[in-house]
Parts: C-alpha cells; sequence; structure tokens
C-alpha cells in the first residue's frame, strides 16, 4: 500500500494515448500515477468521427472519448492544451510549452502525427487547410459556405471523408487524386468506380489521374484555386489537403531517441530507452508505420500490459479491415487486392449497387473489397484471420454466412435456436440495417429488458415490426431465465406523453365539445404541450372522427403525407395517385396523364397494386400544378397516401368475363363513389371479385365482396402486408343494396372502435370476429344507426383534397431560393 | 412554385443573409425550404419562441425535415421518426446524431434573415438565434 506509485506520463491525448490510459486502470486499476498531456485544447475525441462533425451530424461533444467523471474515478490528471516540449532523459523529466515540469518514472509517446502539405506554390494561402482535427473543423466551418466550391487534394480514406463532411455542409466539393481511382490502396478499380459514382449522386466530383501544379490566389491572400498540371483550374473558396500522414518523431528525435521514418519500437513498444515507450501513429515496428485504429488499439493493449508489469503476447501486425465511415456510402476492404498468382470470385448486382469480390490463395481467402452491401464484410474478414482451408466452402462462399454456413442445431425454442446460430454480423433489422451483434451489446451494455427499449436503443424492429419475433428471441437469449414475459396490457398509453391509452382517451373526448389535438392535450393534462408525432395524429383523428362536421382537423397535427396529400419517397420527393374508380380509366385520363408526365419531367410511372396509376418523383414545389391538371382532366386525389379508404379493386365480372356472374366492376364504382374521402384509423382497402375464381384479391382485403349466382359474399380483416392475414367470412346476401348497407356499418364501426393506426386484421382479432358479427350483421338497428353517422359524415368527406390546395397551395409548397453567388464576390 | 430571395446586408458580413420574407410566410407549426447551391435548409415557425433553422437532410436517411411534424421546439423526421431539437440541433436520445444549425434573425422590419454559414457543432443551444441585427 505504501510503495510509491510508479508515474507514467503519456504524451499525446490522442486515440492511441487515450487508449492506452483506458487500457491500463481497467487491468490494473489504481496502481500507477497517470498523466495525459495533450496539445489540443479538447478532451480526448474520437478522430474517426471527424467526418460526421464537419457535415454537422454529430455534435464535438458525441464523440468524446473520456468524460471527467472517468478521469476523477480513476485520479488520471489531464492537461489539455499544453504541448511536451522536451524530454530529459537523464533527470526523466519533461517540459512544456507552458512551462510545466513534469516528472516521471515511465513515459510514453503518442505523438501521433502530422498531416501532409504538399509544397504547391500558395499552399500558404488563407483557405488552405489540412484534415487532423477539432481545430481543422472548425477552420473548415469559419471559411466554408453552403454552394461555395471546395477541393479536397487525395482521394483516400480522409479526403473522402473530407468531402463528405463538406458536402453534407452543402459546399459543391471536387476530389483531385493523382491515382487511377480513388482509395487504390483499399479497392479495386470496380469498386472504386463504383465509389466515384455514388459520391457523385451526392454531389462530390471526382477527377482523377490528375497531379496537382499551384495553388491561386484571389488577390487577397486567400485561396480561389486549384491548378492541375494539364492546366485545368478548379474554383476553391477552401482547400483541403488529405495526401497522408507523417510521424511526429520532433520530440523523440530531440531527445536522441531511435527514430527511422517514426520512433523505432520492438514488439513490447519500447523505444531505444528502457524508461520511454512509444505507440500509435508515431512509432515504427518492423519496417511499417499505422494509420487506421485496429493496430493502435492492439499497441495500446500490449503496452498496458507491460506497463503493469503483466505477461502476454507481444505487438504483431495483423490484416486490418478498412470502412470508409460515409453514411449511405458501403465501402469494406480488407487483404490483399488480388494479383497473378491469385484467384478472384465476383459477385455483382449493378442494380441494387452492390459488389463483392474475394482473393483467394493457396485455398484460403486472402482478400475481401465490398461495396454497397457490406454486412457479411466482419464475417469475411474473420474467415480471412482464421486462415483456414476453404475446401467445399469455396463454392458458397461469395455468398456469406447464411449460405456457407451448415444447418443449425435445434433447441427447445426454435426461434430462438435460429436466432442463436446466426453470426454477430447478421443482420436481423433489414428497415435500419441493425446487427445481431449491435442487439445483444445493447442488452449487456445498457441493461435493456423489454422490446421497446431495445426499439429505443438500436432501432432494431422500431420500423416495419417484421423482425420483432427474432427481437424478442434475442431479448430471452441474452436475458436467459430473467426474460419478463411481454405485459399486454388492456389500453396501453399511446406514448410518452400521457397515461392514457387509446380507448380512454377516446372516451374523455367523447364528452368533450369539438376542439383541436392541441387544446384536446391541454384539456386532457398532456405531459407536453403539443404532443408529438404519435400521440397528435391519433387524437387529430378521434377528433375529427367524433364531429366530422366541426372543422377541427390541423394539417399540422397530420403526418406529412395527409397533410400535402401525396406519399413522400426516400429522396424526398413525392408520388402522386389519381383515383381511378373501380380501376377504370380512359383515354381522356391516359392522354392527360401522359402530358402531365412530359410537362412535369415525372421521372417514373408506375401501375399499383390497387389498379391505378402512381406518378413518382414529382418535386414537392410541383404538387399544386400536378393537382391542377389532373383536376383539369377530371382526375381527384386516389388518397394513396390516407389513413382511409385506398382503393376498391375489382375484375371486369359480368360485363365480360365468361364467368362473371354478377357486375363486380359496377359494384365496386358504386362502392368507392359512397365512401371514398372517408378518414379512418388506419388505410382501408376494398376489392369486388365476379366469381370464386376471386381475380380481385377480394380475400385479403378490408372488406371483399365475392360474387356468386346467388348473391354476394362478405368477407373481412384481410391484408397482404408483413403478416399476411385472409379474411373472414362476414355473412352473405343476395342484393346490391344489403352489400353497401354492411359496408357502411362495418366501416363505421371500424372507424370508431379501432385504435389509431390499427388496421381491421389486428382490431377484428383484439374484438372476435363475433362482435363485429353481432352489431354490423345480426342487430339491424344498429347497423343502420352505423351506416346514418358514416353518410353524415361523408357528406363533410368526399372533398378533393387537391382541388382546394391547388386553389390556394400552403406557404410549405414554396422554396425560398438563394441566387448563385455573384462573381464579383 | 419559388420564390427568389434577397441577399441582404444586414447584419454581419453582407453576404451570406438572405431575407425569407415576414413570420406571416412562414406555416405554422411548420417549415419553409431554402434552396442554396448544394443543399436546403429548413427554416421552422413552431408555436412557441422564435423561428429556428437546421439542415434540411436527416443524417440518418436524408429525410427532409422540412416535411417533418412540428411538436414544440421539436421536429420528427418524416422517413422514420428520428426527433430532432430545432434549438440544439440534436437528436433525441437515444440517438446521438445532430444536425448543423442556422442563424435566424427578424429584423426591425419584420423581416425573417437566415445565414447561410452553419454554426459549429459546438456552439450553445441558443446560439442560433440573434437578438440583434449586430454581430
Amino acid at each position: 500500500m505504501n510503495t510509491p506509485r510508479d508515474r507514467i506520463l503519456v504524451i499525446g491525448a490522442g486515440m492511441a494515448g487515450t487508449r492506452l490510459v483506458q487500457e491500463l486502470v481497467a487491468l490494473a486499476p489504481g496502481a500507477c500515477d497517470i498523466t495525459l498531456i495533450g496539445a489540443e485544447p479538447h478532451a480526448p475525441y474520437d478522430r474517426i468521427m471527424l467526418s460526421p462533425v464537419l457535415a454537422g451530424e454529430k455534435t464535438a461533444e458525441a464523440i468524446r472519448l473520456l468524460d471527467d467523471d472517468f478521469l476523477d474515478r480513476h485520479g488520471v490528471t489531464f492537461l489539455a492544451g499544453d504541448a511536451a516540449t522536451g524530454i530529459d532523459r537523464v533527470a526523466r523529466r519533461v517540459t512544456t510549452a507552458a512551462g510545466r515540469q513534469l516528472d516521471y518514472d515511465r513515459l510514453v509517446l503518442a505523438t501521433g502525427s502530422q498531416p501532409i502539405r504538399l509544397p504547391l506554390p500558395g499552399a500558404a494561402l488563407k483557405g488552405v487547410v489540412t484534415f487532423r482535427d477539432l481545430g481543422d473543423v472548425d477552420t473548415m466551418l469559419a471559411l466554408g459556405r453552403p454552394g461555395a466550391p471546395a477541393v479536397v487534394i487525395g482521394g483516400g480514406l480522409l479526403g473522402l471523408e473530407a468531402a463528405a463532411g463538406l458536402a453534407g455542409r452543402g459546399m459543391k466539393v471536387t476530389v483531385v487524386h493523382l491515382a487511377g481511382h480513388v482509395m487504390e490502396r483499399q479497392l479495386d478499380a470496380e469498386a472504386g468506380g463504383m465509389l466515384a459514382d455514388a459520391l457523385a449522386a451526392r454531389g462530390i466530383t471526382t477527377v482523377t489521374a490528375a497531379n496537382s501544379r499551384a495553388i491561386l490566389d484571389d488577390g487577397t491572400g486567400r485561396v480561389a484555386g486549384l491548378e492541375l498540371a494539364d492546366g485545368r483550374v478548379l474554383p476553391a473558396e477552401l482547400l483541403v489537403m488529405a495526401v497522408g500522414i507523417r510521424p511526429e518523431t520532433g520530440l523523440a528525435r530531440a531527445a536522441g531517441l531511435e527514430v527511422g521514418r517514426g520512433i523505432l519500437v520492438d514488439d513490447r513498444l519500447g523505444t531505444s530507452d528502457p524508461a520511454i515507450a512509444a505507440l500509435g501513429e508515431c512509432v515504427e515496428f518492423d519496417g511499417q508505420c499505422f494509420g487506421l485504429v485496429a493496430p493502435l488499439y492492439d499497441q495500446a493493449k500490449v503496452l498496458a500490459r507491460a506497463l503493469a508489469g503483466r505477461p502476454g503476447d507481444g505487438f504483431a501486425v495483423r490484416p486490418t479491415a478498412t470502412r470508409l465511415k460515409v453514411s449511405g456510402v458501403d465501402v469494406f476492404s480488407a487483404g490483399s487486392l488480388g494479383g497473378a498468382d491469385a484467384e478472384e470470385i465476383t459477385l455483382r448486382d449493378a442494380a441494387r449497387g452492390s459488389y463483392r469480390k474475394l482473393v483467394i490463395r493457396n485455398d484460403r481467402l486472402d482478400g475481401v473489397v465490398m461495396y454497397g452491401d457490406v454486412a457479411d464484410g466482419p464475417w469475411f474478414f474473420e474467415t480471412m484471420r482464421k486462415a483456414e482451408p476453404l475446401g467445399a466452402l469455396r463454392d458458397r462462399l461469395i455468398f456469406g454466412p447464411a449460405f456457407a454456413a451448415g444447418p443449425s442445431a435445434t433447441g427447445a425454442d426454435a426461434a430462438t435456436a435460429a436466432v442463436a446460430a446466426l453470426a454477430d454480423d447478421t443482420e436481423i433489422c433489414g428497415c435500419n440495417g441493425v446487427c445481431k451483434g449491435t442487439i445483444t451489446a445493447a442488452i449487456a451494455g445498457q441493461g435493456l429488458t423489454s422490446l421497446d427499449e431495445v426499439r429505443a436503443h438500436t432501432k432494431a424492429s422500431a420500423s416495419c415490426g417484421s423482425c420483432s419475433g427474432q427481437v424478442k428471441a434475442l431479448l430471452g437469449l441474452c436475458l436467459g431465465g430473467s426474460a419478463p414475459a411481454e405485459a399486454e396490457d388492456a389500453d396501453p398509453a399511446i406514448c410518452s406523453c400521457t397515461d392514457l391509452g387509446h380507448d380512454a382517451v377516446r372516451a374523455r373526448l367523447g364528452d368533450l365539445p369539438a376542439m383541436t389535438a392541441i387544446q384536446a392535450m391541454a384539456v386532457l393534462g398532456w405531459k407536453t404541450p403539443e404532443g408529438c408525432s404519435k400521440c397528435r395524429p391519433a387524437l387529430n383523428y378521434y377528433l375529427l372522427c367524433a364531429h366530422p362536421a366541426a372543422g377541427v382537423d390541423d394539417p399540422a397535427s397530420r403526418f406529412v403525407n395527409e397533410r400535402v396529400h401525396a406519399n413522400i419517397q426516400k429522396d424526398g420527393t413525392f408520388s402522386v395517385v389519381p383515383r381511378m374508380w373501380g380501376g377504370l380509366t380512359s383515354a381522356t385520363e391516359l392522354r392527360a396523364i401522359a402530358d402531365i408526365v412530359d410537362r412535369y419531367d415525372i421521372p417514373t410511372v408506375k401501375v399499383t397494386g390497387g389498379q391505378r396509376i402512381d406518378l413518382l418523383g414529382v418535386r414537392k414545389q410541383d404538387l399544386p400544378a400536378v393537382w391542377r391538371d389532373l383536376n383539369a382532366a377530371g382526375m381527384v386525389s386516389g388518397h394513396a397516401y390516407a389513413k382511409g379508404l385506398r382503393t376498391v379493386k375489382t375484375c371486369v365480372g359480368s360485363e365480360w368475363c365468361r364467368f362473371g356472374t354478377q357486375d363486380s366492376t359496377g359494384l365496386g364504382v358504386k362502392l368507392e363513389r359512397i365512401t371514398w374521402g372517408a378518414w379512418m384509423p388506419h388505410k382501408f382497402k376494398m376489392a369486388v371479385s365476379g366469381c370464386p375464381r376471386n381475380c380481385a384479391e377480394a380475400t385479403i382485403k378490408d372488406f371483399g365482396v365475392i360474387c356468386v349466382d346467388s348473391g354476394y359474399e362478405l368477407v373481412v380483416g384481410g391484408n397482404g402486408g408483413i403478416h399476411l392475414r385472409g379474411t373472414d367470412p362476414l355473412t352473405k346476401v343476395s342484393t346490391e343494396a344489403e352489400v353497401i348497407e354492411i359496408c357502411l356499418a362495418f366501416i363505421q364501426f371500424y372507424r370508431e372502435d379501432a385504435r389509431y393506426l390499427e388496421r381491421t386484421a389486428p382490431w377484428i382479432e383484439r374484438i372476435g370476429l363475433d362482435r363485429v358479427k353481432a352489431v354490423v350483421v345480426t342487430d339491424t338497428a344498429a347497423r343502420q344507426a352505423l351506416g346514418a353517422r358514416f353518410l353524415a359524415s361523408q357528406t363533410h368527406a368526399r372533398v378533393d383534397p387537391w382541388a382546394s390546395l391547388a386553389a390556394a397551395p400552403g406557404a410549405e409548397f414554396a422554396t425560398i431560393d438563394v441566387p448563385a453567388r455573384r462573381a464579383a464576390e | 412554385m419559388t420564390i427568389l430571395a434577397d441577399m441582404t446586408a444586414v447584419p454581419g458580413d453582407g453576404t451570406d443573409w438572405i431575407d425569407c420574407g415576414t413570420l406571416d410566410d412562414l406555416p405554422l407549426r411548420g417549415a419553409r425550404v431554402i434552396r442554396h447551391q448544394g443543399g436546403s435548409i429548413a427554416l421552422f415557425r413552431p408555436a412557441e419562441g422564435p423561428p429556428a433553422a437546421i439542415a434540411n437532410a436527416c443524417p440518418h436517411k436524408g429525410g427532409p425535415l422540412a416535411d417533418g411534424l412540428v411538436h414544440g421546439r421539436a421536429v420528427t423526421c418524416p422517413l422514420h421518426g428520428r426527433v430532432f431539437s430545432l434549438d440544439d440541433g440534436r437528436a433525441a436520445a437515444p440517438d446521438r446524431d445532430c444536425v448543423a444549425r442556422y442563424p435566424v434573425t427578424v429584423s426591425a422590419e419584420g423581416r425573417v434573415l437566415v445565414r447561410l454559414r452553419p454554426l459549429s457543432p459546438a456552439a450553445p443551444a441558443g446560439a442560433g438565434l440573434i437578438a440583434e441585427a449586430a454581430e
């Protein structure tokens, strides 16, 4: 207890120095007296995440590596903003720029590297920067502005990340690269070409095989552009040099340590002075220097053991995998890129923008290059590191672990056994790209115990929910016997803004006069003044359903699709679907649609599953004009975006079909004419088939009619989608009038009883088919009352929203356009 | 339908502030999009407090935040539901992303002005709202 502790001084608070401190206190807590000194004014941060900070996608705080609590807890002294200036190896003392004198027993140099500045004419101009630290990010933010041109010299990992960051801030970026394709050290020409295309789609131009000649002055000492050796001039208000790094060895060299390209170290990270070790980008080991983080972390482990006097393997260079940290552009590369004695297997899916190449030598995986779908990357990398003979695996290897692995053992619970057999890098949630390892790490690391918590922390199963079963199985697997049973609350709270459930809210609203959703929140004691995107649309619907004539509908309480009466697409454009009653159209309508497609440069026209035509890729600001022109040709909104009546699908029925028994098309048109425009808890689809062959697929609709010789079979509660559910038979009737009466009663019962965002299938499973039958079939009075309420509501609903919006579009449809910068500026 | 914005001479260095009309030109609990070369900015008008401007692209999948549902001084991305504060640009926990913020001021004449130069991610929560016309 009383033996004096070793004073360990770490110079450099970058990734390597910080990780060493973390490893050391984990390995031998309290054993050493640790001082960490960094020249940068910031707390240690994750340098790998600089690009997202530059792009404005992450805060500087979010990438912090050590918090104050950690430093306090472990008694680590951290000195920020002070640089070591000299080492007295005899006295074992370091002096700093701020005049500090720091004595040490063991010294660790983690001085990192310096970005290389090309000695081009004009390299000292204002606006010429490197991309290395948070200070560089601040400089770039101060000098860059959206729409202005920027040039990045260097198309390697760092250069592309800098380019992506600047493009994220709206700058027009050109990457100038010496080699024939970008990231040539990690990618073959084909993947490099795909990457350049993807960057181009994000507004980043790449100029390859280009040599820089001079940086041009705008006359005031600021950069104006880059001149290439072939005479081309690229304009630039900001020029980033990202051509490589050079180990920072000045301090070591001045102290007389042995230095080659970097500080020379042995496999225990010792330098030529036994009291001094070094790690990170500043060292040279076995003729190699290091620029990626994985070997740095390996070094930190080895050195921590050495400092703590623990046995263990020395440092050895292992193959390293590279990933490009640019969101939405996925690149993975490890090992060899190929060569004369290598066999190559490639898989290319141009349509999905996916490419993978395996390099095989002596029946062992020796390299992998992936572009696009890189989820299997870590599995390939592991296969490569194992270096086992591939044998029969070779034939299936390219398809990844799902096909390469053999059949799994079966346990008591098949779902759990299946999920247990998956590799950690297997994607569980396809919507949000979450892998098994991420989920299990979050469950263990954050102490998650419920599906909702896993959804909040990892996004797994938070979108479509089709992987909920797998996520639940993973929870069970991780928690073992302690997995809680999913509590099936009778009426769970709508969201965290309230403790009230859907049914409770509805009941309370029934006693209140007409008001808007936000007013209702105040009355019902909401915890947030304006709710959230879950509860506000629900309240808006409940109020609209209860008070159809009162005008309580608030567009700002609706999801964008229902606010702008079109479906938002992944790129922010919209799709427009005009109504085609019962699936019927005409030459006039088709001609008008064709003209509109030409007039507004609409990129994609598609026939939908609901027998209508979808115009995809319409710009938001063009929507009012597109609607106006569709209205002029007699077409109205198809409500393809609505929680409400979508389509009535029909077959041609007895009018044309030799098997048709009734006029299914005519009946479908009648049903659609009565019910269109109705808002409901969720989307609602109908179909009428003219015979039991069921060409209109009525048995997977919310309300279906199957015509037979003797009348009409009515079916309800079907849907396609994530959980396919066939309909339940409701009843059979003999006339069209009865079909319509029951249809309207069924819709109104659904409108008044189901919870918001609950489709008819789960609603019927929750309340039971018998109850539905009792209300809309058996109880004539109830049926007629429901029908009357529906028709009363419909007198306010059968209004084309396009016509009113086209006549007076709201301000949100108008963009504010900033003109190009004036040349003089 | 577009409106060409005026570059205005106030405040600051006279090149980056753009005039986005009056408060009434912005939809209540909604937003308008400012398009500039290379990207776009979402200018919001929440019911409480001053207008706010953030990058019109969710860092998750690039969703247009201007089309999101505005609740309090936050917006929910229309594509996958990530929630961002209009004041500090940060995603609601447990997400740790953030979006770039742009300074906004309302001039003495009632014009809403937005500066094209983004704030540093480290700037404090209220830094985007500039009370006076002088910097």
